[in-house]
């Protein structure tokens, strides 16, 4: 199963080929699912290529896309070509162009995406977006999509992202909490509060959770760590360098630690290459405040045998990730 | 002093309309030079939304200093009739908004003349950018950074950085209604459909 998708350093394939490709995967064959939490560029870049390549994979995606308004922004999108590369819209296009007849899966709470059939016992559960949400989504989308008093221009990330999938992977003794960028909600119906408050949530804990939202403290709820998590889980951070603040912030860490000290983090910050002196002067004149958004991902790998104890889960760093 | 032919490239100038822009219109160098095609991370970029060839060149009439140019992107050359700018550019970002805050923008800066450098984001203040574009910014519109020297009439160099927002059309009616009509197509064909359990 891959959940999400982003590309390599090199910008040319999905990280998750080059990754399973590695491993000596057959991708074309062994990858059953391919699911996108959500359609924001940063999550969904690559997943048309990736289905391509795994071409007996099914594809899920939030129920909550399933909107005529969504599909008019995707009509829309065609004829937008202002800025050089691809946004998430873009990607939702040529992933439909690969899964012609749709996705195989329109995803919400209480949803079991996967059963396995062999002596091991393995189970994904979509947790999220919640009733409510799917059938609020619709505002969203109409308040992106074209209308006569709007100028033609890519279209933003729609948020809040309730419509997030979060998943909660089951094996034996070790679960899994993959928690999207879904955010807190606005009422028990939405975001995280729905998940907790679920009737049909399996009451299984986690002991590795994927820090939802990139570890913002809009997509944290005390309740994910008492709740749904074990004491000290192992906490995997992704950042995100983009908008007025980067994720995580120094603030965001500092919260995170009362909750584990068993946090990974997938990039660093990277220090820009300057771009000349007097360039560097002239923009720093100019903007408040300057960071680099890294080109080379890191990699944090959990591993155990499937039948394992959570004592026996080996943690691995790749390139730029760290233990934070 | 004569006027000088000023020398400008015309092979593979592409052109920029920017709407609602009328010196923009005037496609002499009264209006923008236009930016050469690029490529960023691999990708092709564009910078047009619409492209025509250049046509011949006219010789200046005005009796303004006329220089060698080389293409200088998206720089605004004379404000009427005044002496030509002579502008050298050091660094372009083609900028897309990603939030607008009170006094200022957040933008993601994908560098033009270097695509090795990872792109930036970038907090800039709302009194560095032309207030008549004010209106335009909002998340999502592109805008370029151009930064460079300017020489004077007098001979003395300036620093200088110039933030200009990409005028775009609005959609038209015609636009909404093909995009709705085929929205409703798109969505019977993919998503008209049960789950498929498996």
């Amino acid at each position: 199963m891959v959940v999400d998708s982003c590309l390599n350093e090199e910008q040319t394939k999905p990280i998750a080929i080059e990754y399973l490709e590695s491993l000596g995967v057959d991708v074309s064959k062994q990858v059953r699912l391919v699911l996108v939490t959500h359609w924001h560029d940063d999550h969904i870049r690559g997943v048309a290529a990736l289905l391509r390549e795994a071409s007996a994979a099914r594809f899920a995606c939030s129920a909550a896309v399933k909107k005529p308004a969504f599909f008019s922004i995707l009509a829309a999108n065609k004829r937008i070509n202002i800025v050089g590369g691809n946004s998430g819209v873009s990607e939702f296009a040529d992933i439909l162009s690969v899964k012609t007849t749709g996705p195989d899966h329109w995803v919400n709470e209480g949803m079991l995406l996967y059963s396995s059939a062999s002596s091991y016992q393995v189970r994904v559960h979509a947790l999220s977006p919640s009733a409510q949400t799917v059938t609020d989504a619709m505002v969203g989308f109409a308040r992106t999509k074209p209308n006569i008093s709007k100028e033609i221009q890519p279209f933003p990330n729609v948020t809040p992202n309730d419509e997030s999938i979060v998943l909660l992977v089951e094996t034996k003794d070790i679960h899994l909490l993959l928690g999207g960028d879904l955010q807190r909600g606005a009422n028990s119906q939405r975001g995280w509060q729905a998940v907790v408050a679920s009737a049909v949530r399996p009451r299984l804990r986690s002991c590795g959770y994927k820090v939802a939202h990139h570890g913002a403290d809009n997509g944290d709820l005390d309740a994910i760590w008492t709740d749904l998590n074990e004491k000290n889980p192992h906490a995997l951070l992704t950042p995100y360098a983009g908008g007025p603040k980067p994720r995580p912030a120094d603030d965001d860490i500092t919260r995170l630690r009362t909750k584990t000290n068993r946090i990974y983090c997938t990039v660093w910050p990277i220090k820009q290459t300057p771009a000349g002196r007097v360039v560097e002067r002239t923009m720093n004149d100019v903007a408040r405040q300057r960071r680099a958004i890294p080109h080379r991902p890191g990699h944090i790998r959990l591993r155990a045998p499937l039948t394992g104890k959570v004592q026996q889960i080996v943690v691995d760093l790749f390139n730029n990730a760290r233990r934070v | 002093m004569p006027p000088e032919v000023v020398k400008r490239q015309t092979a593979n100038i592409e052109r920029f309309l920017w709407a609602g822009d009328a010196d923009a219109r005037d496609l002499s160098l009264n209006g923008f030079l236009p930016a050469p095609r690029y490529t960023t991370m691999g990708r092709p970029s564009t910078l047009s939304s619409r492209v025509q060839q250049a046509p011949s060149i006219d010789p200046l009439a005005a009796t303004a200093v006329a220089v060698s140019l080389e293409v200088d992107p998206l720089i605004r050359l004379t404000g009427g009739h005044g002496a030509i700018r002579r502008f050298k550019v050091l660094q372009q970002f083609e900028c897309i908004v990603t939030d607008v805050l009170e006094d200022a923008v957040v933008a993601e800066l994908i560098d033009l003349t270097d695509s090795s450098r990872p792109n930036e984001i970038a907090e800039i203040p709302l009194s560095d950018i032309p207030s008549s574009d004010h209106t335009l910014l909002t998340p999502g519109c592109v805008f370029y950074w151009i930064l460079g020297f300017e020489t004077s009439v007098g001979g003395q160099r300036n620093r200088v950085s110039e933030i200009r927002v990409r005028r775009t059309p609005k959609w038209s009616e015609n636009d909404i209604e093909a995009i709705e009509a085929e929205g409703q197509e798109l969505f019977k064909q993919f998503a008209g459909t049960q789950d498929k359990t498996s």
